[in-house]
């Protein structure tokens, strides 16, 4: 039988979750919380989407969600647009290369993998930024970002995996 | 698969390179994302700013005994100040209007909120709510009460952004305050400005004063903007006036220098 236009649109808004879901946590972590060091002390949630849908839900995370999820930080942040969007395509290909290990893994396995994205995509973004810019960028408030994101991983992890229960299966 | 990461990625150093040379169509896309974005992250920070006006709330309650005494104290300090402002503001206006002096005094052309801190590692910006409806064009300067914050860099429909003065890329003509020698404010990146281009028998002492000098044309000259913390060989650390951690409302100054007439076909030029 075939699904009705209710089902139809029940099964896009599940297929379009991950990408409402870094859509709204990207505006979230732009917002003035009137902290210190704006923007570094936040983690980058582009990369935790995307890493930890990519290992649980490849089929969601296309690479054109991933580019688009790129371009749309890329444009808020003000930043070059294109950086985000490149350090994202190449996370999607590292998880791919490492998904048998990492859907079999320990959560611990998880996470290491996690760090090692975190800060490959945190130097491909300060070689690229760089170049764009000319000029040998700070990588102070890089790895500052990169360590909150590695710290701040276990409790993304549990939210999406209580979202991912709730919604998705 | 493969293939389409690959056009991905071209696409997106396509991206790059567009914007690198300035191109119109990667700047619509960028102000046109923030011109929808504004209004959500409008009502998304309305829940995070009433938490933070109950925690001064809480605070302030805690130590309102001890609050009262300082600023009683602040106000018989600010009320002989505020004698000696007047009679010298009247002094110099009277001094002015003998000399005939054209003084620069930009008004605000809008109070504006900042909705969102659109920044990372590599960009020092934030994003107001305020854009051509308002009037805001390019290169306006941006202060808070304290001292200036940064420039108007893109502006849509409703929203702009403004890159701050910590943005690598933001170079600002300045004085010291205290010797009159100029200098130039250089971003860093980090919450430490860098003061270079001073001349050789420079001086300049920690807790010296930079204002702007207005030099450049986008600054008036004269608003306040930075402190000396450290001087470590040529190296001269500066720290921003303005609360550019925790900015909440700033005001954009209606300041563009009036263009030379050339006279020759009509058209103007600008410095």
């Amino acid at each position: 039988m075939n699904p009705t236009r209710g089902e139809w649109l029940q099964m896009a808004l599940k297929a379009a979750s991950p990408v409402f879901l870094a859509l709204g946590l990207i505006l979230l972590a732009m917002l003035p919380y009137g902290m210190a060091y704006p923007g570094i002390i936040i983690p980058n949630v582009a990369v935790i989407v995307v890493y930890y849908w990519l290992i649980h839900r490849p089929d969601l995370m296309t690479p054109a969600i991933v580019f688009f999820i790129g371009l749309i930080l890329d444009f808020l942040s003000g930043g070059p647009p294109g950086l985000n969007a490149i350090s994202l395509l190449l996370v999607s290909i590292f998880v791919a290369k490492q998904d048998d290990i990492l859907i079999r893994g320990s959560f611990l396995l998880v996470w290491a993998g996690l760090a090692v994205t975190a800060v490959g995509a945190g130097f491909v973004s300060w070689m690229v930024g760089s170049l764009y810019m000319a000029d040998v960028l700070n990588v102070r408030p890089l790895l500052v970002q990169t360590l909150i994101t590695i710290a701040f991983y276990p409790l993304f992890s549990w939210m999406f995996g209580r979202l991912h229960k709730s919604i998705l299966e | 698969m493969r293939i389409t990461i690959g056009f991905l990625l071209i696409l997106a150093i396509g991206f790059l390179i567009l914007s690198r040379l300035d191109n119109p169509f990667v700047e619509k896309l960028k102000t046109g994302a923030a011109d929808l974005a504004a209004p959500v992250l409008e009502v998304l920070s309305w829940p995070v700013e009433k938490v933070q006006d109950m925690g001064s709330w809480f605070g302030g309650i805690w130590n309102v005994n001890e609050e009262n005494q300082r600023l009683k104290a602040e106000n018989a300090r600010l009320r002989q100040w505020q004698q000696v402002a007047q009679r010298l503001d009247m002094e110099n206006r009277r001094l002015s209007a003998l000399l005939n002096a054209k003084l620069v005094r930009p008004d605000a052309l809008a109070t504006a909120r900042v909705v969102g801190v659109a920044g990372g590692p590599f960009v020092r910006s934030v994003l107001i709510n305020a854009g051509r409806d308002l009037g805001i064009a390019e290169n306006l300067a941006v202060i808070d009460e304290n001292g200036i914050v940064g420039r108007v860099i893109a502006v849509g429909g409703n929203s702009a952004r403004v890159l701050l003065i910590t943005d690598l890329n933001s170079r600002i003509p300045v004085r010291v305050e205290r010797s009159a020698q100029n200098g130039i404010l250089i971003g860093q990146n980090i919450d430490r400005l860098e003061l270079g281009f001073l001349p050789i028998d420079r001086d300049i002492v920690v807790g010296d004063r930079l204002l702007t000098s207005g030099h450049g044309g986008i600054f008036p000259p004269d608003f306040p903007i930075g402190v000396v913390t450290a001087i470590n060989g040529e190296r001269v650390d500066v720290a921003s006036l303005a609360f550019l951690d925790k900015l909440d409302f700033v005001q954009i100054l209606d300041y563009v220098i009036p263009q030379i007439d050339t006279g020759d076909d009509g058209e103007e030029t600008g410095q």
